[in-house]
């Protein structure tokens, strides 16, 4: 996930990279999941032999790291689904709530989400927003995430907003919903959600065999526009566009594109302790039962080579956007097969 | 004679696209911003080495005059060794 920039200085080397006030991780905690989604990053959905003891030892890593750096520290907690498992769920977010975190999204599907359990989640004062996913309208969300799981995601939402909470919505856009974003943006202003996520799809995981999902540059353009405008004139649901590329729509607005996280300030945790660059980046950095953080995140190569502009090909070398986008390296390794060629979608004339 | 070594947990690196130079202490976090000097020296005591060897060896990669870089290289040594950069052997 890309930082805010608004809040950041323009990185030009290791040190000032970070300056970042917050740290974001990404945390997988299970791969087990009760939906089999064709798009999903996940390459597998075997239970882990996941407990809360591993849970606190990887959590102890984090904390201490965001201690030392003098961090905010901002959470997605998620899975596979991370309520298969909701005891362990609860004792992970009784141990973050004592301890040096700033705030923790829930990432899920939102199926398991029953009363009892919401009001169990509302208890916890960091759980700041709860995030789910919506692919399209009821016809293509299903073809994508399952029978009748349009109508019970919107049942999720509507039982969220009746206790209060936050809710957001992700959506992976790629040639098969492109069209869907506005009306879907519409329909979730129906139901009260209060943010609304587009992310452009990558074809890995289970999705690695939807290449010809990816948009074009031309497409995503299109979209990306559209979103902007909507952002532009509506509150709610509020498009969240800190995301790589939207600052070629307007270089001078704040609220909107982001820098690559990688090797900046965010990292992602697999359930057996592997790091990721970003979940959608599935290169393994170093496992954090078997080194420590600190080892993977000052040296290892991948971050050192993507921390250097300098290194970037194409079109993203040399690009004038470059201190708030270089484009996203897992774009460019899912199409490319290389993490640091041009964002392929980059609309941008050369 | 007192030999100086460079920690297991530390780890060194020269960030070419900024030409800065950095030791990093694996267990801890700490990070040190170093100059190329201080990054040679560290670099030296990857195997233990002496002060007099330390001397000898950076006089021949950086162009330096012995007597003046001696009582620098004690300082940088007693700095790094506090911050748990180096230890003794």
């Amino acid at each position: 996930m890309p930082s805010d920039k608004s809040n950041s200085k323009i990185p030009t080397g290791f040190e000032e990279l970070n300056y970042d006030e917050e740290f974001y991780f990404q945390w997988h905690i299970t791969n087990e999941c009760n939906l089999r989604c064709k798009h999903c990053y996940h390459e597998s959905y075997l239970k882990e032999d996941i407990n809360i003891s591993k849970l606190t030892q990887i959590a102890d890593q984090l904390c201490n790291a965001l201690d030392k750096w003098k961090k905010k520290g901002s959470f997605s907690i998620t899975g596979g689904e991370p309520l298969m498992n909701p005891e362990i769920l609860f004792q992970l977010l009784d141990n973050l709530e004592n301890r040096n975190v700033d705030k923790i999204d829930l990432l899920t599907n939102g199926t398991l989400l029953t009363d009892n359990i919401i009001l169990k989640l509302k208890e916890y004062k960091k759980l700041r927003r709860f995030q789910l996913s919506l692919e399209g309208l009821r016809a293509t969300n299903d073809k994508i995430r399952g029978v009748n799981s349009y109508d019970r995601t919107l049942d999720a939402i509507d039982n969220l907003k009746r206790h209060g909470l936050v809710v957001s919505i992700m959506m992976t856009i790629g040639r098969h919903n492109k069209d869907e974003v506005i009306p879907l943006a519409d329909e979730l202003a129906k139901h009260d959600v209060d943010v609304f996520i587009i992310d452009r799809f990558i074809p890995e995981g289970q999705g690695s065999a939807l290449a010809d999902w990816v948009l074009s540059p031309g497409e995503i353009r299109e979209v990306y526009t559209k979103a902007y405008e909507y952002f532009k004139k509506t509150l709610k649901p509020r498009f969240l566009l800190y995301r790589t590329l939207f600052c070629l729509l307007n270089p001078e607005d704040p609220h909107i594109g982001a820098i690559c996280s990688i090797g900046n300030n965010a990292l992602t945790i697999m359930p057996n302790g592997d790091v990721l660059p970003c979940r959608r980046l599935p290169i393994v950095l170093g496992n954090l039962f078997e080194t420590t953080l600190y080892d993977i995140w000052y040296t290892s190569p991948l971050l050192w080579e993507i921390r250097n502009p300098g290194n970037l090909k194409g079109k993203c070398n040399n690009c004038e956007y470059i201190p708030i986008c270089r484009g996203c390296r897992a774009v460019a390794y899912a199409v490319k097969g290389d993490y640091l060629a041009e964002d392929p979608q980059c609309w941008k004339e050369t | 004679m007192k030999k100086y070594i460079l920690n297991k947990q530390v780890r060194l690196k020269h960030d070419e696209a900024y030409d800065k130079f950095y030791a990093f202490c694996i267990d801890t976090g700490d990070h040190f911003t170093l100059n190329k000097t201080g990054f040679t020296i560290l670099s030296i005591l990857n195997e233990e080495k002496s002060l007099d060897d330390i001397v000898t060896l950076l006089s021949e990669e950086i162009i330096v005059d012995e007597k003046a870089v001696f009582k620098d290289t004690i300082h940088f040594l007693e700095l790094s060794e506090k911050n748990g950069i180096i230890a003794y052997m």
